[in-house]
């Protein structure tokens, strides 16, 4: 792929990038959230049509207009959510949407066909398997069948690790290793270090549209050197955010744990506070709980655990109970939470005050108040529409951020909670929203802002949380802001394992951390399916001996700057580490 | 050789005010064409039928007043439905929630709950009135629970409750309540009845044999009262917002749980109150059919009056006509046929509101 350009509305998602894959290798493609990875793959398979550039395979120019012409030419592509008929086999799934059989199927003939074609690349189904009989990992193995068998060469994976259980990631990895080795090229779709590095050969990186790295060796990489290429580090805007003491304490987490959607755990004890005229920034990776975070502080999830304001306990309270304290809530997602989509400019904004006088007055709603609100706001805020009763689903990306920001921020709020207020906007927009957020700051507001961006939590935090799979992994103030550090977190790697600030040595580091000790283990448990009989020994060994010893066997084998690594750890950190990895390890076996 | 074809253009920017109406006019109009397509297929002259249709229903002030009476339910029916529609709540339990409604106005005479003979008729009606609200309110709550609390179907459980209902009616006609073995229980004393324009043919000689009743009062005072409702009240604010975005509305702090019962029972209590009036103003007992199907009616005249409930005044009126011209004309059906093709019509023009309709030639579209 070379020189794509490919253009929302307000947004640049390809930037001329360039993209090149070679048979028989697993190439990573890594980048944030809205980096661009995913748009790019698309215009591989022929869903977005890029605005310029070309696509050469072998050599020659092909133009794609849809999936199937994609398909046509042997490329392929494994969504994050799978496209699978529950109740039909997997024979059955392979075969959907193909024209041959064309009337009659025999399905039996189709079954031998599936099953050599999944032996001859490793993998493991029962053709004659219901769908919904099947596991997630396996329900993918059924996808990348699907694709093996209308005869792709080239297998995009949109982060394929995503829903997998480790185990279950092991066993795909283990799958791609085979299938490049005979030949198939696959791009890895990626924001997981630790993946990249154990899976991929070479690796492309992306930061909001563009290339920050082009077709380089895994192995020449460090994980703080991919952290950084990742998340950037430029400060676009000249922002003038005041020096202020940060007043008393206006919000307190103590122990919040909740569930998500699926009832899986999201949250696990958290613990914040927050203070008055100060911005607490949340990094972390999207899906690692900073939605359910912000959720339960709004009331809009239940939880465990205690949600001090201003010295109520506003957790598992209704959502209109931490309105009426001041609580003001920019949520993530703009058209399906935080507007009403097919009402007017005015219905939008009273939306959170419509209890109130001069709105309302007993049963009554005072339209005229109302659209005198509206009137003033969208003056105020500069919200671009033709009249007050313009519905809020015309408006673009930009105005209704205003919108919903006029509404939130208008009503003296004492807390707010800003979750992702400037994805998708375009640059004057962006710089008008963080603006917002910093006159709130100085009006004495609590605020907490979470965003995947890290230059714009740099930019306006007082503090930086940063978090991990539920967990705050940790918190750093505004004089020690590191973007390497939070890049290492949001992947994975706790606070107190950091390297201390002074080793500038990058590309030297010791891997000592929790995750990479784990890291060492699975890539174990794949050395040995593939026969790796040294790291086999290693372990046998390790496991027969006292804990310490293991822990230096094992990260002797991952990386020669073990010893180092250890006089890092605390005594009785390492022993916790070592615990809940061999814990996992055996109960892993144990369900075996 | 290839010929254009239609394709559906998205619509950007705002309707006109007019258009909602003009394509419910137009959905109307197009129903009688293909309805008098079909009449003609078998057979009848459709234009006469037409006009004999007029006739029976507008011809006289007497079969006007014969229109208003069967308009009454659908009036109050039409606007419960408006009501739980605007929140998108698919209550189709009218049927069954008139015929409980029905069931609890008549429990006032049959038990009695009152002494018959001396208590004066505005306290009967009055009581008859409260308690058909209240049993059709019940009879919502009970989807409006399951809906707000476990998030079970309320399209399922309203239409399955409606024969429960019905059934719970038949017990009654049939058993206990049943007069000398027939499907219905006794006359009501005449303290029960709404007061009808005949009652009036004394003093006022034109009103002698018009049947119309006290009930369409009621429905015109509920129609204001829903229009304040829906636009002039918080609550409707909030009903609107839910039925536009509940996401929206729970992030805005509204108690949805609350509000999806309260809708439900305030639209299965204007349903009772229809059933009230039937009994009360029109058969004057219970029995077995005292519905012809209103509860369904109902629904599609609150769609058809895009749950505006002025335009549902006039649109209940219409299908008043059309229940009334089908008893005069053979086959019965010709009416609920039209009703069937009226609905559908509605339904599908509102593809006119959203799309615009451009002629491609396939040479255009390739071209693209």
């Amino acid at each position: 792929m070379q020189d794509i350009v490919l253009r929302f509305p307000g947004v640049l998602a390809n930037d001329h990038v360039n993209f090149t894959i070679y048979p028989g290798e697993i190439h990573a493609l890594l980048g944030e959230n809205g980096a661009g990875k995913s748009s790019l793959m698309n215009v591989l398979t022929g869903l977005y049509k890029p605005e310029s550039g070309q696509i050469l395979i072998h050599g020659k120019k092909v133009s794609f207009s849809s999936p199937k012409d994609a398909i046509a030419n042997g490329i392929g592509m494994v969504h994050q959510h799978f496209m699978l008929v529950e109740n039909q086999t997997v024979t059955e799934n392979v075969l959907i949407g193909l024209d041959n059989p064309r009337f009659r199927l025999n399905l039996k003939k189709h079954d031998q066909e599936i099953k050599t074609l999944a032996e001859q690349f490793g993998i493991g189904i029962d053709p004659t398997a219901k769908i919904w009989q099947l596991s997630v990992g396996e329900q993918q193995r059924v996808e990348i069948l699907k694709i093996l068998y209308r005869g792709a060469n080239i297998l995009i994976m949109d982060e394929p690790t995503a829903v997998l259980a480790p185990q279950e990631a092991d066993e795909l990895i283990a799958t791609l290793k085979g299938m490049a080795a005979q030949g198939k090229s696959i791009a890895f779709i990626s924001h997981k270090l630790h993946e990249v590095k154990q899976v991929a050969d070479k690796l492309t990186i992306l930061r909001r549209g563009k290339v920050t790295a082009e077709r380089v060796d895994v192995k020449d990489m460090t994980r703080e050197k991919l952290a950084s290429l990742m998340v950037g580090r430029e400060v676009i805007f000249n922002l003038h955010k005041k020096e202020q003491e940060p007043g008393r304490e206006i919000l307190r987490l103590e122990d919040v744990s909740a569930a998500n959607n699926k009832n899986l755990p999201a949250l696990h004890s958290v613990c914040l506070d927050l203070r008055e005229g100060e911005i607490l920034g949340i990094a972390g990776v999207a899906g690692n709980g900073q939605s359910e975070l912000v959720e339960v502080i709004t009331g809009l999830r239940s939880c465990s655990g205690k949600i001090w304001m201003e010295g109520k306990n506003i957790a598992n309270k209704p959502p209109a109970f931490s309105i009426s304290q001041g609580l003001a809530h920019v949520p993530e997602d703009r058209i399906g939470v935080g507007s009403a989509p097919n009402l007017t400019l005015t219905s939008n904004i009273i939306m959170k005050r419509y209890d109130q006088e001069p709105l309302s007055h007993k049963w009554q709603l005072n339209y005229l108040a109302a659209d005198e609100l509206a009137k003033q706001l969208k003056g105020e805020y500069d919200i671009q529409a033709p009249s007050i009763q313009t519905q809020a689903r015309k408006l673009s990306g930009g105005n209704l951020q205003k919108l919903i920001l006029a509404r939130e921020l208008s009503n003296a709020p004492r807390l707010i909670m800003a979750m992702q207020p400037t994805r998708g906007l375009d640059v004057g927009a962006i710089e008008s929203v963080q603006q917002l957020l910093l006159l709130q700051r100085e009006q004495g507001c609590g605020i907490l802002l979470v965003s995947e961006d890290l230059d714009e939590l740099l930019a306006l935090s007082d503090r930086i949380a940063v978090m991990y799979e539920g967990e705050i992994v940790g918190m750093l103030q505004s004089d020690d802001f590191d973007i390497t550090k939070i890049g290492l977190m949001m992947t994975g790697t706790r606070f107190q394992d950091l390297p201390p600030s002074e080793c500038e040595a990058l590309g030297n580091l010791p891997t000592s951390s929790f995750d990479e000790t784990l890291q060492a283990l699975k890539t174990y448990e794949i050395a040995q399916q593939e026969a790796a009989q040294k790291a086999e020994i290693e372990l046998a060994q390790a496991e027969e001996q006292a804990l310490q010893e293991e822990q230096a066997s094992v990260e002797g084998e991952e990386a020669p700057a073990a010893e180092e690594g250890e006089n890092w750890l605390p005594e009785s950190e390492k022993d916790r580490v070592l615990r809940k990895v061999l814990g996992q390890k055996y109960k892993g076996e144990g369900e075996e | 050789m290839k010929f254009p074809y239609p394709a559906l253009i998205k619509r950007t920017e705002d309707n006109p005010k007019w258009l909602p109406v003009a394509t419910s006019v137009g959905a109307v109009i197009l129903a009688f064409v293909i309805s008098g397509i079909i009449l003609a297929f078998i057979g009848a002259n459709p234009f006469k039928v037409y006009s004999y249709f007029f006739k029976a229903s507008f011809g006289s002030w007497g079969a006007f007043s014969d229109v208003i009476v069967k308009a009454t339910p659908l009036l109050l029916i039409g606007l419960g439905c408006s009501l739980a529609f605007r929140m998108r709540l698919w209550n189709i339990g009218a049927e069954g929630q008139f015929f409980i409604g029905a069931f609890m106005a008549s429990l006032v005479i049959m038990v009695p709950l009152v002494p018959l003979d001396t208590t004066p008729r505005i306290v009967i009606i009055f009581l008859m009135a409260v308690l058909g609200m209240i049993g059709g309110a019940l009879y919502g709550f009970i989807p409006g629970v399951l809906k707000a609390k476990l998030n079970i179907n309320e399209i399922i459980t309203t239409l399955m409750l409606n024969y429960i209902a019905v059934l719970w009616n038949n017990y009654w006609v049939f058993g206990k309540w049943s007069d000398a073995g027939f499907q219905m229980t006794k006359t009501f004393p005449k303290t029960a009845w709404l007061p009808r324009l005949a009652d009036y043919a004394k003093q006022v000689p034109a009103f002698s044999g018009m049947t119309m009743h006290a009930g369409i009062l009621f429905g015109l005072i509920a129609a204001i009262i829903v229009y304040l409702i829906l636009y002039r009240s918080k609550w409707g604010y909030k009903i609107t917002l839910i039925g536009d975005n509940v996401r929206a509305a729970r992030y805005a702090g509204i108690n949805i749980t609350a509000n999806t019962i309260l809708v439900f029972m305030v639209s299965g209590a204007l349903a009772g109150l229809a059933g009230m009036t039937e009994v009360s103003g029109v058969v004057h007992r219970l029995q077995e059919r005292i519905s012809t199907s209103y509860g369904f009616s109902g629904v599609i005249v609150a769609w058809l009056a895009k749950l505006n409930p002025f335009a549902t005044i006039i649109v209940s009126i219409l299908f008043g006509a059309l229940l009334v011209a089908s008893r005069e004309i053979q086959p019965s059906g010709v009416s609920f046929l039209i009703q069937g093709i009226t609905l559908f019509l509605v339904i599908s023009s509102d593809v006119l509101l959203k799309y615009d309709i451009k002629w491609v030639r396939p040479q255009e579209e390739q071209a693209q």
